[in-house]
């Protein structure tokens, strides 16, 4: 381990802060049984995307200075995947972006996702050591959908009878 | 031939998961399975990749009997803790409980070092069953508060 305190921590801080005062203003939107929920789901999954791809055998890509696991890239695994994921399904259940215009929603989406990433390889928070930029196309929009699953899941199971009523706010 | 090995044990594992009777909502046991591969993960990460007091061969056969661990047979035994905890009324019987999985888990990780999946280097074994007893405790305390809010009447 050998990290030096620069830009890239930076960017790390600053791009997380950013997000988590976007997200501050629509929390309460959401009960917070299902914000505990899609946080929880999103920490556990880009941690396991991560590592897999991180480590051994593939070696794709590090965080930070090095090929160790940094403080920077859990502050990105707790703060920036979920509080931009809890951004996204807002949106998509605020203004009902559902069947068609979900496509778009997905797209312009995907769309910023990859431009945020090349703007994290551009600052050397995120260094690719085998993964390529266009990789990245189809994990995002899949991601999306899987992350729309997983809400519409959780949203329906809330409305279970045994829950008696924890959900009544939709 | 280890990846088939462990895909067996993996699968068996969750079919035997699936059967048994839950005490845990279904949204309760993928957030807690989450959380635990979470916790596995991280510790395999840290101890991986920072400390070097854990290997993972350099071969594709053994990392993805790794990869499979960590998604699903541990977790699958960390959530079944926490189905079992629930319903034990007395204090003797939960740190019981405790114990008894703090033992399956810890030989699970045993079994990955002898079956050369994830190999100990200068291991102490107080670290796995410290990092065993942090993990079902985090659970135990997550799993308090999480019913808290979603079994709370609005």
């Amino acid at each position: 381990m050998n990290v030096t305190f620069d830009w890239n921590e930076w960017f790390f801080i600053l791009t997380s802060a950013i997000v988590i005062l976007l997200f501050l203003p629509i929390r309460k939107y959401f009960p917070p049984v299902l914000v505990i929920i899609i946080w929880v789901y999103n920490l556990a999954l880009v941690a396991t995307i991560d590592y897999f791809l991180l480590a051994t055998p593939f070696r794709m890509y590090i965080f930070g200075d090095n090929p160790t696991y940094e403080l920077s890239g859990a502050l990105f695994h707790f703060f920036m995947y979920p509080c931009s994921a809890l951004i996204f399904l807002f949106g998509y259940d605020r203004w009902e972006l559902y069947g068609k215009k979900s496509i778009w929603y997905i797209l312009g989406w995907s769309a910023f996702s990859i431009f945020f990433e090349w703007l994290t390889v551009k600052n050397h928070a995120l260094i690719y050591t085998g993964w390529k930029l266009v990789y990245s196309i189809p994990v995002y929009p899949a991601a999306a959908v899987l992350l729309i699953i997983v809400f519409r899941f959780a949203k329906k199971r809330l409305m279970d009878p045994e829950l008696e009523g924890s959900s009544k706010i939709y | 031939m280890i990846f088939l090995i462990y895909l067996v044990i993996n699968i068996s594992v969750l079919l035997v998961f699936i059967k048994l009777k839950k005490h845990l909502h279904i949204l309760e046991t993928l957030i807690y399975w989450m959380l635990s591969s979470y916790l596995f993960q991280n510790f395999s990460a840290l101890c991986y990749m920072n400390f070097k007091t854990l290997i993972i061969p350099e071969q594709l056969s053994y990392e993805f009997a790794h990869f499979l661990n960590r998604i699903l047979l541990f977790p699958a035994f960390m959530v079944l803790f926490l189905n079992y905890f629930l319903i034990q009324k007395t204090y003797k019987r939960k740190l019981l409980l405790i114990i008894f999985f703090i033992l399956i888990l810890g030989g699970l990780e045993w079994l990955g070092h002898t079956t050369g999946v994830l190999i100990h280097i200068n291991w102490k074994i107080w670290w796995s069953f410290t990092f065993w007893l942090l993990s079902l405790l985090i659970l135990i305390g997550f799993m308090n508060f999480f019913r808290k809010i979603l079994y709370r009447g609005v």
